[in-house]
């Protein structure tokens, strides 16, 4: 299945080679993968879970504002190919939600405007394991997404229901809500994502039939989320936590001698 | 042996998640609140508010970073400190601002060298249209249309204006109601007695009560500046009894130039115990009908049986209220300019803005300023022909 030539390096080696060629550690670290394998095995499963996203920008000159993040949902379909006893890579093409709100604070709380935004995303990781029956694991590896839809909900102050409090002095507005499709801008919006995603877990196998993996998955965008339309811009970047449970199956067992 | 490996895939990790970290922007904040203390920073700060306050860039045609790219350059070269330069500095705001669409704009400035200055982009397009005119003065010549007997308000606003208000009738069949700017509810909940606060009185009383040989409502709006947005909910809420949905705001959302919230409705909601409104009504306003009183003119034309005459209104359509409320609209360059702009965009419930275009008038007659100097009032007499 795996037909690389295999070199075998130590770890002082494969420490030398991250120091002297920075520039080329992911393509080292590939080779260095790849070379240590002994048996593969493909699995296909289902995973559900949560998702709490958090936009990275600065709005720190709009007063007693604050960004919050929210929970959403995640489901994937994942795949992963297990190279070995402590390595696997995968994929989990899934729908998640990305969701945040922009809220008012101090004398303004009441008003917000959340962002429940579903992207879909295709991401490739790998894993290293440690444990027999139950492992623990550790992924790294990157994601492309595309933002599907959005909804904006909120509560905004109607500027036209201005009254005057009782005295004269002061101003009422009532607050209207509002709860919409999310339209797209194709001059504001970057509907492209990419971004690299690190993560822990723990995997149990009970039975050489299937697999239960519990992840908690971090996802940093490194894509603004707005196009490159207008100078000075501040940047946003979705930071998103995924909790999930997957169920695996085998779909392919091979064992290979490579050492 | 496992061990020292997966150790080694760890410091891996260390090395990875850092360098791809580095990809992203930083995302420091471009918008400052302290004061400028060179020209560079003065324009930075300028068009960074301008950039994220600014309601119309969804519509608005001046390429705000094409400004950027011309103007930076030419603010670096100026000294604050030179008197010279800071007067040369206006110039260049005026030039910097003098297409954008919204029609409330203004520029005035807070450094001492240039106190008096003033920007007014769309004043300066309007004074060399042909059609413009100067506010005038409709009511001294309207007076004399009115039967004997009809009240004349005055009161002195906390702006330091004269609002003068009138109401009475037309021959004895017209309900006639004058005012020069917005401020009714502020005049009425007053301490102590004022004259608007009679002719109010008078003028709702007379809508909650419609005597039967009154046939119509004359609404004269016109050379009004605009006031109080909340006059609006005020003075059109005696007019309706039900929530009069008569267009959309939006507001800014974020710091983008194109950051906005969703539009929602704009809605006027009915005093307790208003009435609707039976007989016809006829609006005057003209083109120096701005802001509030503009607002008031295309509330009116929803109402059944409205009619509009005159000309096209100012088109300084967005509401105003304090930078605060929604993070948006007028602010300042600390020490040296203050924005006045609007908080939010209105679109009117045709779908349609008309800001910076002005609301048209169903019948158009224009200003003509040597008939009202005879003492005759072409669009008050089309509007008196129209109520039998």
């Amino acid at each position: 299945m795996v037909s690389l030539k295999l070199i075998w390096l130590t770890d002082v080696q494969i420490i030398y080679l991250m120091y002297h060629y920075k520039n080329r550690l992911f393509y080292l670290s590939i080779f260095f993968l790849l070379t240590h394998v002994s048996y593969s095995q493909i699995f296909l499963g289902l995973q559900g879970g949560i998702s709490n996203n958090y936009l990275e920008t600065n709005i720190s000159n709009r007063a007693s504002t604050a960004i919050k993040s929210h929970i959403g949902y995640s489901v994937s379909i994942p795949i992963m190919y297990k190279v070995n006893d402590w390595i696997s890579f995968q994929t989990d093409p899934n729908i998640s939600q990305k969701n945040y709100s922009i809220n008012r604070i101090d004398s303004f709380i009441g008003i917000y405007t959340q962002y429940n935004n579903t992207y879909l995303q295709l991401p490739l990781s790998t894993s290293f394991y440690y444990g027999n029956k139950v492992q623990i694991f550790a992924t790294l590896g990157s994601y492309f997404g595309y933002w599907l839809t959005g909804q904006e909900k909120g509560k905004i102050p109607n500027i036209f229901s201005v009254t005057t409090t009782g005295n004269g002095s002061g101003e009422r507005f009532l607050l209207t809500a509002f709860d919409q499709k999310y339209q797209f801008n194709s001059q504001r919006d970057n509907r492209l994502e990419f971004g690299w995603l690190t993560g822990i877990g723990i995997q149990y196998r009970p039975k050489d039939s299937y697999n239960l993996i519990i992840e908690c998955l971090y996802y940093q965008s490194v894509t603004d989320n707005q196009n490159n339309y207008m100078a000075n811009q501040i940047p946003q970047y979705n930071k998103t936590l995924f909790l999930s449970f997957s169920l695996l199956w085998p779909l392919k067992n091979k064992t290979q001698t490579c050492k | 042996m496992q061990v020292k490996r997966t150790i080694a895939v760890f410091f891996l990790f260390c090395i990875l998640s850092i360098y791809l970290s580095s990809c992203k922007k930083n995302t420091l904040s471009i918008v400052s609140n302290t004061t400028p203390v060179n020209f560079s920073l003065v324009f930075d700060d300028f068009w960074n508010k301008m950039n994220s306050n600014y309601l119309y860039w969804d519509i608005d045609t001046t390429n705000w970073d094409e400004i950027h790219v011309k103007y930076k350059p030419l603010f670096e070269h100026l000294d604050i400190q030179n008197k010279n330069d800071v007067q040369k500095s206006v110039g260049y705001f005026r030039k910097m601002t003098e297409r954008l669409i919204e029609n409330h704009f203004t520029i005035s400035f807070i450094n001492n060298y240039i106190k008096d200055s003033f920007i007014f982009p769309s004043l300066e397009r309007k004074k060399v249209s042909q059609n413009f005119h100067s506010p005038f003065s409709y009511i001294s010549v309207d007076s004399n249309y009115l039967d004997k007997g009809f009240v004349v308000g005055n009161y002195l606003t906390l702006s330091n204006t004269q609002l003068t208000t009138v109401s009475g009738t037309i021959n004895k069949k017209i309900l006639y109601f004058y005012c020069n700017e917005f401020a009714l509810q502020e005049a009425n909940s007053s301490n102590g007695t004022n004259g608007v606060k009679s002719v109010l009185q008078y003028f709702f009383n007379q809508l909650q009560n419609m005597p039967s040989n009154i046939k119509g409502v004359i609404l004269d709006v016109r050379s009004n500046g605009g006031g109080n947005l909340t006059d609006l909910s005020y003075f059109i809420g005696h007019f309706i009894d039900k929530p009069l949905v008569f267009g959309s705001t939006h507001y800014k959302s974020g710091n983008g130039r194109l950051s906005f919230t969703p539009w929602i409705n704009a809605i006027i909601n009915p005093l307790p115990g208003s009435k609707a409104l039976v007989v016809p009504i006829i609006v005057l306003a003209d083109s120096q009908t701005i802001s509030v009183a503009e607002a008031i003119t295309m509330a009116i034309h929803i109402l059944p049986n409205s009619l509009f005459i005159g000309e096209n209104t100012w088109g300084a359509l967005g509401p105003i209220t304090e930078n605060s409320l929604y993070d948006d609209g007028q602010f300042i360059v600390p020490s040296f300019l203050s924005v006045y702009t609007s908080s939010a965009a209105f679109k009117y419930v045709d779908g349609k803005s008309y800001e910076g275009l002005g609301f048209p008038p169903d019948i158009a007659i224009s200003f003509n300023l040597s008939s009202l100097l005879a003492g005759d009032d072409l669009q008050l007499d089309k509007a008196i022909s129209l109520i039998h």
